[in-house]
């Protein structure tokens, strides 16, 4: 294990055009922390996370995986394991099909890819083309994915979503048996409900940084809910007509 | 380097685009050297053997049209971040999916020079023509080789560039089945360096107003490295989203 942050942003910006997506971001994340990533929708979180994963090419600033520019990091795709939405399975391919492919771009054994299909229980629907699958088992796959190679970080976009109540459970387990070990995740995530259960540590975006600290700096030893400290943080956005009776 | 190609391999071959263009290409080639068979009769043997091998080029519309099909879905169902990551880095992804395209274009450009070359043995003896095979049979022979296989690549790097499937597609029936021939039509001076049209002149079409074999080839060679070009500096600084 790299003794380097985890994952490092030290002054990230980002704009598309003239709209600023992400502005002056600089935060940590340690080796063995389980972290989430909140914000509004449009706040920058998939920005981040791609700019981290060396996908999107910051305006200004910097963002390092396990000590280097993900462009450089060696053995990259061994050592990150991502699920992100909008990165979609390969056409026409089963979710056995899927895993051989990602398993075969990073080294790992077909029996890894058994292993995995076992662990978020899709052995029975291997054979199944994952264009037939349901969001939830679309969720499993692309978690399959993200661990195929035992990686040091995990990064998720929202992964509770499409999962059922007994998924997300299990989840929880999953990453925190993984952060127990030493290792890395990074979530981001909108269901404010589930941070207290398996969260380390808290990172709120809305455009710039509005918290970065430990789940009970975030809450205050408790004092403050959630999602009372979220609302507090963020500014919410209605879209411009709508009205409340 | 070598997980990356094999990976980039499999995705090639996943649903059903590879089979479906392989079949359709070999089933018009089928249809159109049947087709010319019916008008054989009148020909010089030669000229009908070097003719019906020479239908087989048509197998380059479907190489470029499975090459860039490959590349571009990757981009429309998102696959290409995953591409990256498991490829670590940009560069690295693309330098694979450039080397799975010239794999296709060789397989494609062997299957069009075997069947171009079993045709007339097969066709011509039927129509009451013997086969007249010469050393300009082989010319055509191995040109339909190569701009078969030279079509993937030049596909690949348009899926590159253009990131879209339907465009992809839809610019390379155009630019081959369309504006290059039209081009040379209106202004064969122009025309002459279109890339399609090189590529006639490398499997002998035989038209006067084409470029000599040497020129075409280097013609092709130039629209290749500035696709090239464009595909790298693209994808460096393009995001992936």
């Amino acid at each position: 294990m790299s003794s380097a942050p985890a994952v490092l942003f030290d002054g990230v910006c980002k704009s598309f055009g003239s709209r600023v997506a992400v502005q002056d971001v600089s935060f940590q994340v340690d080796p063995g922390r389980i972290v989430a990533l909140l914000g509004p929708n449009g706040a920058g979180k998939t920005t981040s996370l791609r700019i981290a994963l060396g996908l999107v090419t910051p305006t200004s600033g910097r963002a390092t995986v396990l000590g280097h520019d993900f462009a450089s990091l060696p053995d990259a795709g061994r050592r990150v394991g991502l699920a992100m939405d909008g990165i979609g399975a390969v056409r026409g391919a089963t979710g056995r099909r899927e895993l051989e492919i990602w398993a075969r771009a990073t080294g790992v054994s077909r029996r890894r890819v058994d292993d995995v299909l076992g662990l978020v229980e899709l052995t029975d629907a291997a054979r199944r083309r994952v264009a037939k699958y349901s969001t939830g088992m679309k969720q499993r796959l692309a978690l399959a994915t993200a661990l195929l190679a035992d990686p040091e970080v995990l990064v998720l976009d929202e992964p509770t979503n499409g999962l059922d109540p007994e998924g997300i459970r299990w989840l929880r387990g999953l990453l925190r048996g993984f952060a127990d070990e030493g290792r890395t995740v990074l979530i981001s995530t909108h269901i404010l409900s589930e941070l207290s259960q398996h969260i380390d540590d808290v990172v709120v975006l809305d455009t710039t940084l509005r918290f970065d600290g430990t789940l009970d700096e975030f809450t205050s030893s408790g004092a403050v809910s959630v999602e009372d400290r979220y609302f507090e943080l963020v500014s919410t956005r209605r879209p411009e007509g709508s009205h409340h009776a | 380097m070598r997980d990356i190609v094999g990976a980039a391999r499999m995705r090639a071959l996943t649903g059903r685009s590879w089979w479906l263009l392989a079949t359709g290409g070999i089933g018009v080639c089928v249809l159109a050297a049947a087709g010319y068979a019916t008008t054989v009769t009148d020909l010089p043997p030669q000229e009908a053997t070097d003719g019906l091998v020479r239908l087989w080029f048509t197998l380059l519309l479907f190489s470029a049209l499975f090459a860039g099909n490959v590349t571009a879905r990757d981009h429309a169902t998102g696959t290409i971040a995953r591409t990256v990551l498991t490829a670590g880095g940009r560069d690295r992804a693309l330098a694979a999916g450039l080397r799975v395209s010239v794999e296709i274009g060789v397989v494609y450009g062997l299957v069009a020079a075997a069947l171009g070359a079993a045709t007339p043995w097969v066709l011509l003896p039927a129509a009451g023509v013997d086969v007249a095979w010469t050393d300009s049979t082989w010319a055509v022979v191995l040109g339909v080789f190569v701009v078969t296989a030279v079509a993937a690549p030049w596909g690949a790097l348009l899926g590159w560039l253009v990131r879209s499937q339907v465009a992809t597609i839809g610019i390379l029936v155009v630019q081959m089945l369309l504006t290059d021939e039209l081009v040379q039509r209106l202004a064969p001076g122009v025309g002459k360096f279109g890339l399609s049209m090189a590529m006639a002149s490398i499997y002998g079409d035989g038209r006067v107003d084409l470029l000599a074999v040497p020129a075409a080839a280097a013609v092709i060679a130039v629209w290749l490295a500035v696709a090239a070009v464009g595909a790298v500096l693209l994808v460096r600084r393009r995001d992936v989203l």
